[in-house]
């Protein structure tokens, strides 16, 4: 693994943790911007919030960079709404970062053990 | 449920992004707000309370608006929108038009099927009729090499190619100097008896530079040459067909000798494979040197020398750079030249120049007619197609008119608009065109199928194959068909009303232009079968009265079979004995009835005629001949009115005798018997005929023969043993299978005869089927087409009233709400419809008329207002009518009154 200095670190973290967490949720299907949030707000138990802004700031970045894709899709009965899903690209980033951060989280773990006497 | 959109712009509006996008990004965000509002507010949270904690989400917008401007400082050069119109780059507009297109096509693949199937079976009609004339009239000889600086000579007068004799071409060949080859042919037939089976072959006696003219290639061996010409070599060169066939594409053919008419040819030489002859619809196998006839005939020699016979056509290869009106004035000037030198002979011949070797003009122009109204016919279902089309696109812009309105409002131009909805139509239409080029190679070989082998006027061994002017021809009728059926519904769509169109939520608001301009499309498509039909129904009440018309003579269970004998072989004397001796051994035939010997066929045939002169008057009264033997009325069923009939007795020894028909008799010898009555063939008048005077010995029942349609000519039949005939036709009359008694003809007459081809053999009834082609095919096509106009037509009206009902649902529910009865909507629906077909008719009345007249020399015994056949077709387009305006006007009444409120 990189050296990295803390304040990058940090940055990097938050950025890269917000990355994950949104590929991770739409790798098993394509999903709206509020049943995302919705899903990080349960499943942290409310650790992790986000707000629309920040949650489509951060779609829009994925968007763009091509690892995920926005489409309107329409269905009976309700009004048409964007979903978002992965893309092959936004799979690969998704294998990578969650090697990184699990390797990160192994060695963190490592670190922080209360050492045995 | 507060408006969010107001509080989300100003946040975005530093950005200045591109409207389309803004809008999309607006939309997603309120949305997201609304889920959390209503989500607050199930929490039990007090509407204002939720308003606020939701407008909180929206509290870090700057992060939103530094992302959403990074992203677009990073984004590509402008992007291609739909609806823009500030690109001026017309191959990107093109490519996204087409990618645009394949999408909106792909996402209704039933609403294209139908169309490109629609499409396909108008354009497939088209280019049938097309592949057809195509081969008849514009494909150029095979084998030849520039066949456009080849020309035929021909005489002045008339309109059809002439010919002219031996000395008159040497005189052109040798005095001109516009052409760099010309050369003579003469058709002949031969009979080919090699090894195998004897068989008739067609072929050609030539100049010696014949093929060098025509800048043909051999294949195998050498062509024939101008020495074989000049030391009259017993040469022959084969076709490519006839040494694959009979030769089994055995080179050891070159040097081999063939017999021709029973005489000996040494094969030199086989044509090119393209090669089959210069006559179109023929296919020759054989060609020999001209001056062959001076060892196979030299009695006949003569004909060299004689400026007045006749007997050869002539054509040249013009020289590079040289015009025809050139060349003409040339061949004028040596005409005129012989004109003075030769005056008793080639008076008046002059001499022009005829583009196109290969058809005579007069049969050109003869198909040309034919083939008009098939043209029309298929143009007819073509137009009827694109309405369908058109309709179907009309009802599809209405879906679309949200879509399309968008674009206007986003800044789109109309013509923008237009463009893009043609390119998707363009696209259909040549969807349609690939496909009916299926339909039509499969349609052209139907059509090939029911045309016979030849008429009297024009073989069909044509090459009907497709070739590129056949794919220019679909290529630009389905470019054609695109701009035609779409241009309407493209004005139409793109119109700028942008307001309606925007604020429709759903599409079940009337518009009574758009059906009503549907409604003209079907009631032209009604307009159009029902002209269709009304020819077609005339052409088959035409073929029904020609198939009923009284021949005067009994064609069932007639076999037909020629014998040619060939002169050196038989004299008058052996060909009389052969021929006795046939109809001998034929009447022993098990199933033989009766049969009877004559020099033609009384229909399909070439046709003899001459005058007599009446032993009265000696005013030349105008004839058509037979040559017949002394049972053949019997075996034809021809009535003999009084007199009697030819015996064996009336041979050469006897005096000479002829039966004549009804018409020459009141013609000859008005109100008197002409029985007894003497006339000569030679006008008396000119002197110097040897023979004697012939009697008449019978009237004979008119026959209708060489034309069906006109009422019986003058006819005369002379007894065969009086006027002896080389080549003769076989009539035998049987109970048996007639297959099986052709293969008895060929084994008595082989029997006779080993190296006699026994050919032609058809049954009578076939013979009338071919005299009767141009009736029938044009029955056929037309029916054909007819039939699919009316199924066009019914689904065009079909598709109308369903799209009607569907448009009028809450109208209907309504009605019935407010207590109309179940038989008043069906009546609504049903009147609809009717309305709609009467129109058409009504339309389509003057305009069949229009179209019966353009018909008139091919329809027989039925006036051009028949008014059964009115009455039939219009019954028939009105069940049409009533079965497309079943489904429909069921569904109307089905329409329940509440869910119909409902939609409201």
């Amino acid at each position: 693994m990189q050296t990295i200095n803390y304040q990058k670190l940090d940055r990097e973290l938050k950025k890269g943790s917000a990355e994950l967490l949104i590929l991770s949720l739409l790798e098993a299907r394509s999903r709206h911007g509020y049943e995302v949030r919705k899903l990080i707000d349960t499943r942290s138990n409310g650790v992790l919030k986000f707000n629309a802004a920040s949650l489509y700031a951060l779609l829009y970045r994925l968007e763009n960079r091509g690892w995920i894709e926005g489409r309107w899709v329409e269905k009976a009965g309700q009004r048409r709404r964007r979903y978002y899903k992965l893309t092959r690209e936004g799979k690969q980033v998704l294998a990578a970062q969650r090697s990184i951060w699990e390797s990160f989280v192994a060695a963190i773990n490592r670190v922080t053990r209360p050492e045995n006497a | 449920m507060p408006e969010w959109k107001p509080e989300i712009r100003p946040q975005l509006a530093s950005l200045k992004i591109e409207p389309m996008r803004e809008a999309a990004i607006v939309e997603e965000l309120s949305q997201y707000l609304d889920d959390c509002y209503e989500e607050l507010l199930s929490g039990g949270l007090a509407p204002a309370e939720a308003e606020r904690r939701t407008l909180e989400e929206l509290s870090e917008s700057e992060i939103l608006t530094r992302e959403l401007r990074r992203a677009k400082q990073q984004a590509a050069p402008e992007p291609i929108v739909l609806g823009s119109n500030w690109r001026t780059n017309m191959i990107a507009d093109l490519w996204q038009d087409l990618r645009y297109g394949a999408r909106m096509l792909m996402k209704n693949p039933g609403f294209t099927l139908v169309v490109v199937l629609t499409l396909a079976l108008g354009i497939g009609a088209n280019t049938a009729i097309f592949s057809f004339i195509n081969a008849l009239l514009f494909k150029p000889l095979r084998g030849v090499s520039e066949p456009e600086r080849l020309v035929q000579v021909s005489r002045k007068e008339g309109r059809g190619f002439s010919s002219c004799s031996y000395p008159d071409y040497l005189d052109y060949r040798d005095h001109n100097t516009v052409m760099s080859g010309l050369a003579v042919k003469a058709g002949g037939t031969f009979n080919l008896s090699t090894g195998r089976e004897p068989e008739r072959v067609e072929g050609e006696l030539v100049s010696g530079n014949f093929f060098d003219v025509l800048g043909v290639k051999p294949e195998q061996g050498r062509l024939l040459t101008p020495a074989d010409a000049s030391e009259f070599r017993m040469v022959a060169v084969i076709s490519h067909r006839l040494w694959q066939g009979r030769f089994s594409a055995d080179p050891g053919v070159i040097g081999r000798t063939i017999r021709l008419n029973a005489y000996d040819y040494i094969v030199v030489g086989v044509a090119d494979q393209e090669f089959e002859g210069i006559q179109a619809g023929s296919k020759m196998d054989v060609w020999v040197p001209l001056t062959t006839i001076r060892r196979t005939d030299p009695s006949g020699a003569g004909v060299f020398g004689m400026r007045g016979a006749w007997w050869l056509e002539m054509f040249g290869r013009l020289k590079p750079g040289v015009t025809i009106e050139r060349g003409g004035a040339e061949f004028s000037h040596i005409a005129r030249r012989l004109e003075q030198t030769c005056p008793d002979t080639s008076a008046k011949f002059g001499a022009r120049l005829v583009p196109g070797l290969g058809m005579d003009p007069v049969v050109r122009a003869g198909v040309r007619r034919l083939t008009i109204i098939p043209f029309i016919a298929v143009g007819i279902v073509l137009l009827i197609a694109c309405a369908n089309v058109a309709g179907l696109l009309l009802a599809r812009a209405n879906a679309r008119r949200r879509e399309i309105g968008t674009r206007l409002a986003l800044g789109a131009s109309r013509a923008r608009i237009i463009r893009q909805l043609l390119t998707e139509n363009l696209m259909l239409a040549l969807l349609g065109g690939g496909l009916g080029i299926l339909a039509g190679v499969w349609m052209t070989r139907w059509l090939v199928g029911v045309l016979p082998e030849s008429t009297p006027n024009l073989s069909f061994k044509f090459d009907f194959n497709l070739d590129w002017r056949v794919f220019i021809f679909t290529l630009s009728t389905s470019v054609l068909t695109g701009a035609l059926f779409s241009l309407a519904p493209a004005m139409q769509t793109s119109k700028p009303d942008l307001v309606s169109a925007l604020k429709e939520a759903n599409s079940t608001g009337q518009r009574p232009s758009r059906t009503g301009l549907r409604g003209l499309l079907v009631v032209t498509q009604v307009a159009l079968s029902f002209v269709l039909l009304i020819a077609a129904g005339l052409c088959v009440r035409t073929l029904r009265n020609a198939h009923a018309i009284d021949l005067g003579y009994d064609i069932e269970r007639m076999l037909t079979a020629r014998i040619d004998l060939p002169e050196q072989n038989y004299n008058e004397s052996r060909g009389q004995i052969f021929q006795r001796q046939l109809i001998e051994r034929m009447r022993t035939l098990p199933g033989v009835q009766a049969l009877g010997l004559a020099a033609r066929l009384p229909l399909n045939d070439g046709v003899s005629q001459s005058g007599i002169f009446p032993e009265r008057d000696g005013k030349r009264v105008h004839t058509f001949n037979n040559v017949v033997s002394h049972h053949y009325l019997d075996a034809m069923k021809i009535r003999l009115l009084i007199g009697r009939q030819f015996t064996e007795g009336d041979d050469s020894r006897a005096p000479r005798v002829a039966i004549i028909n009804e018409t020459l008799a009141r013609r000859a010898w008005p109100n008197e018997s002409p029985l007894g009555k003497r006339f000569s063939t030679w006008d008396p008048q000119e002197g110097g005929g040897s023979k004697s005077l012939v009697e008449v010995i019978g009237v004979a029942r008119n026959i209708k023969g060489r034309d069906l349609f006109e009422p019986a000519e003058p006819m005369i039949y002379y007894p065969l043993l009086q006027n002896y005939q080389a080549g003769i036709v076989l009539h035998l009359r049987s109970t048996i299978d007639p297959e099986r008694l052709a293969a008895a003809v060929r084994r008595e007459a082989g029997a006779l005869d080993p190296d006699l081809p026994v050919y032609r053999v058809m049954l009578l009834t076939d013979h009338l089927t071919v005299a009767l082609t141009p009736q029938r095919l044009l029955a056929q096509l037309i029916s054909g087409y007819g039939l699919l106009a009316l199924a066009l037509a019914g689904t065009g009206l079909y598709g109308l009233l369903a799209y009607s009902v569907a448009q009028r649902t809450q109208e209907i529910g309504l009605r019935i709400a407010l207590g109309a009865e179940r038989v008043s909507v069906l009546k609504l629906v049903v009147l609809h419809g009717l309305k709609l077909t009467l129109l058409g008719m009504f339309i389509g009345l003057p305009a069949s008329y229009g179209l019966a007249k353009l018909m008139k020399s091919y329809l027989y015994g039925v006036s051009l207002t028949d008014p059964l056949t009115f009455a039939v077709i219009s019954a028939t387009l009105l069940a049409v009518t009533l079965a497309a305006c079943y489904a429909p006007a069921r569904r109307a009444t089905k329409v329940d009154p509440m869910i119909a409120l409902r939609c409201e």
